[in-house]
């Protein structure tokens, strides 16, 4: 009895040890990210958190004023929830179509077809140009007299779309251009389909499972990691779009494109509110790390990892 | 018996290690989430942080500038290219003519307020800078009190228009000399006119003839006039013409006075213009300068501009234009509005004695004269304007005019925080002109959303 707890004690530390060596290693391989973000981007973190419970226009010190930066958002800003109304609706309706688009891109691409290569490498192109680059080609794409698109409209018979300058309309253009960049999450995705082993397929062959079964039964469930990967990352980025808006739209027509981050970026720069920008985004951290927990939280119902299934 | 424990117990160890996985995992993921999501508040932080290391650099390698020794000055503008030309121009003169100075040009196009008050926060602002917006820079303490200098040297400010010296003072102190100005008209392009058969405006038209000659040069693919519910601020010399205003004369109260019988009609008027000319633009994006580009492509009779793009309008001349003043109501007056920045420096300074040489020149007869030469604006001193004798230019003629009637100082001008209560009053616009919402009562919410703002 008490040989084998020592046996176990001494397997116990030996166990750690290995552990040890093994954190070592992964932290010795982050290093380079870790230490940019202790030195580049931990200070500012914490000089803004302390900014937040300030009035602070940049020139001059910094006046203390407690929580009144949080109580203005939350009782007085009218753009405040507005701002926040839209950048929910661009996240939940722009990460499930960037999800859906980019399996399905995938799945397609999948296939081993005569110049598949040329064809995966066409579909990710697109994804090469971002930012301001893709903003000003889709000014011009969407130009409401002389862009392509209405043009192409128009030869089939269809009116005009204003798509940049309709209330209406604008968010849902600026998440059109957004899919633009589906290429990257597609990519992720055909690495996960061909790594699902195709002893899956032969035996659901077997068993007698159409095409859709196959897919909604055994594609799906084993690239859920990929999935799980691609909602967060696109998550937390759509909550931070910025871009799009602020050269395209400049957060109009009628703030229908007023996103949250614009409502940072115009207290900071236009009014020079810097305590409130600060206290803004703080806010937005918090909201974003809630969200990608809860994410997390469910992925245990729907996320299947192939190695811990029946329990080794 | 002993069997099935430790299939239990591999049991859960095999648990307890699945879910130390994904407790580790969950716990990567989570810190990859909080630096991605961080990157959002970083990147402001940083981008200041390395803005302010530069130019300190770059003030610490400067001259302490004692007399007789060489002095280097940092003049900063947001002017670049074929703008900065004309005072570059004037600083080489400056330089000629005291040996002793040098002056290093800072041109910074963008995000220049931005750019200023790091620097200015930080003491590593340029030895001369151009501002516009002194509510923003004054309340710092930062900024240099003027008169002390002009007092020093009896230097005459009666030599420049007063209305531009308002424009120079805020809370009651004077913190920078004039640089140029301009104020805004309509162009327009006579063909347009021509094809349509409609007479070309002529100064002192009314609001109603405005809105028909829109109406009449609008058809497919061609608009008479782009009116935007975005720019505030050059809705001002309509409001102003009706007598209304959109904020007190002192900056403070807005309630009573956006609201007022005056602007409803200016705002119907407003309204009006908007429904006549092209009902969407590219909103958001049409501030003071765009348009001009719909404008020069012959998509658009007439726009609201400065006298800026004038010089390379005539210069390509491809476009018969005729500039007219703004429209009035009856029995309204012209009150134009004003573009114009001023010279400061910075309290800190440490060459304010060579600083204060250039500001005098830059702003004095001799620099003025070099700057405005070509058409390029007009000049603050008020006899250096008179012998450009542009008042009398066919197409500057318009612009002169507004000048006269000007009386008040733009609202940003009166309050700091005007940039946030502007906001207000155009979302108020934009429900107007979108939504066809209720003008009085938009303005009466406007009025008591703005008015919480500047309290």
């Amino acid at each position: 009895m008490a040989q084998s707890s020592a046996g176990q004690t001494l397997l116990k530390r030996s166990f750690r040890r290995k552990r040890l060596r093994e954190n070592a290693a992964g932290l010795f391989f982050i290093s380079p990210w870790l230490i940019g973000f202790l030195l580049l981007m931990f200070g500012p973190m914490v000089f803004s958190l302390g900014i937040s419970f300030t009035e602070w226009n940049m020139v001059g010190s910094p006046k203390f004023i407690g929580l009144e930066n949080y109580a203005h958002m939350f009782t007085s800003d009218p753009f405040y929830f507005k701002s926040m109304i839209v950048t929910f609706k661009y996240v939940f309706i722009m990460v499930p179509l960037q999800v859906v688009f980019a399996i399905l891109i995938a799945v397609l691409l999948n296939r081993a077809t005569y110049g598949i290569k040329f064809f995966r490498s066409i579909f990710y192109l697109p994804s090469l140009i971002q930012g301001v680059t893709l903003a000003l080609i889709f000014s011009w794409m969407l130009n409401d007299d002389f862009g392509p698109v209405n043009y192409m409209l128009e030869l089939v018979g269809l009116p005009r779309v204003h798509w940049l300058t309709d209330p209406n309309v604008a968010l849902y253009a600026l998440i059109f251009i957004a899919l633009w960049g589906v290429g990257s999450p597609m990519v992720l995705y055909l690495s996960a389909l061909r790594s699902v082993s195709s002893e899956y397929y032969e035996a659901a062959d077997i068993d007698g499972a159409g095409p859709v079964r196959k897919f909604f039964n055994i594609t799906i469930p084993l690239i859920t990691p990929t999935i799980l990967f691609n909602i967060l990352t696109s998550l937390i980025s759509a909550f931070q779009t910025i871009v799009l808006a602020f050269v395209l739209t400049g957060g109009g027509p009628a703030n229908s494109t007023y996103f949250y981050s614009l409502h940072v970026y115009r207290n900071a720069f236009t009014h020079f509110k810097m305590g409130y920008a600060s206290a803004m985004a703080w806010v937005m951290f918090i909201l974003i790390v809630l969200l990608t927990g809860l994410v997390l939280a469910s992925s245990k119902y729907w996320v299947h990892y192939e190695d811990d299934g029946g329990g080794r | 018996m002993s069997m099935s424990t430790s299939k239990n117990n591999s049991r859960n160890n095999s648990r307890n290690n699945s879910r130390n996985n994904s407790r580790n995992k969950r716990w990567f993921m989570l810190s990859l989430v909080a630096a991605l999501c961080l990157s959002l508040l970083s990147a402001c932080g940083g981008k200041s942080e390395s803005g302010a290391n530069s130019s300190g650099t770059a003030a610490n390698g400067g001259n302490k500038g004692t007399e007789g020794n060489e002095v280097t000055l940092r003049f900063m503008t947001w002017d670049s290219g074929q703008t900065l030309q004309p005072y570059q121009n004037a600083i080489n003169a400056f330089m000629e003519k005291n040996p002793g100075i040098k002056v290093k040009v800072e041109s910074v196009p963008d995000n220049y307020d931005q750019k200023l008050l790091t620097s200015l926060a930080s003491d590593t602002a340029p030895d001369v800078f151009m501002a516009w917006n002194y509510p923003l820079y004054v309340p710092g303490g930062a900024l240099e009190d003027m008169q002390a200098w002009v007092d020093k040297d009896n230097y005459d400010l009666g030599k420049y228009y007063p209305i531009l010296m308002d424009y120079m003072k805020y809370d009651g102190k004077l913190w920078g000399l004039p640089t140029t100005y301009s104020t805004r008209a309509i162009y327009y392009n006579k063909k347009l006119f021509d094809e349509a058969g409609v007479p070309y405006p002529q100064d002192g038209w009314k609001w109603d003839e405005f809105v028909d000659t829109v109406h009449k040069l609008t058809k497919p693919g061609q608009y008479g006039f782009i009116m935007t519910p975005d720019d505030v601020m050059t809705m001002q010399p309509y409001v102003w013409s009706n007598g209304g205003d959109m904020v007190s004369e002192d900056g403070k109260t807005v309630e009573g006075v956006l609201n007022s019988v005056e602007n409803v009609e200016t705002m119907t008027f407003l309204k009006q213009l908007y429904d006549a000319s092209s009902k969407i633009n590219s909103a958001g994006k049409f501030s003071t300068n765009n348009g001009l580009e719909s404008f020069q492509t012959g998509q658009i009779a007439m726009f609201d501009n400065g006298m800026w793009p004038l010089g390379d309008i005539l210069k390509e001349g491809k476009l018969d234009i005729g500039t007219v003043t703004h429209p009035l109501p009856e029995g309204g007056s012209l009150k134009g509005i004003i573009h114009t920045s001023g010279y400061s420096m910075p309290k800190s300074g440490k060459n304010k004695e060579a600083a204060w040489e250039l500001i005098k020149f830059m702003s004095g007869e001799e620099g003025i004269k070099i700057i405005t030469a070509n058409k390029f604006a007009f000049s603050p001193v008020i006899s250096v304007d008179e012998e450009n004798g542009y008042a009398a230019d066919p197409y500057l003629e318009a612009f002169a005019k507004e000048l006269e009637g000007s009386d008040k100082l733009i609202a940003s001008m009166r309050n700091e925080k005007w940039s946030e209560a502007e906001d207000m009053i155009r979302a108020g616009v934009q429900a107007i002109f979108y939504n066809n919402a209720d003008i009085q009562s938009t303005l009466n919410d406007a009025a008591k959303q703005a008015q919480a703002v500047l309290k």
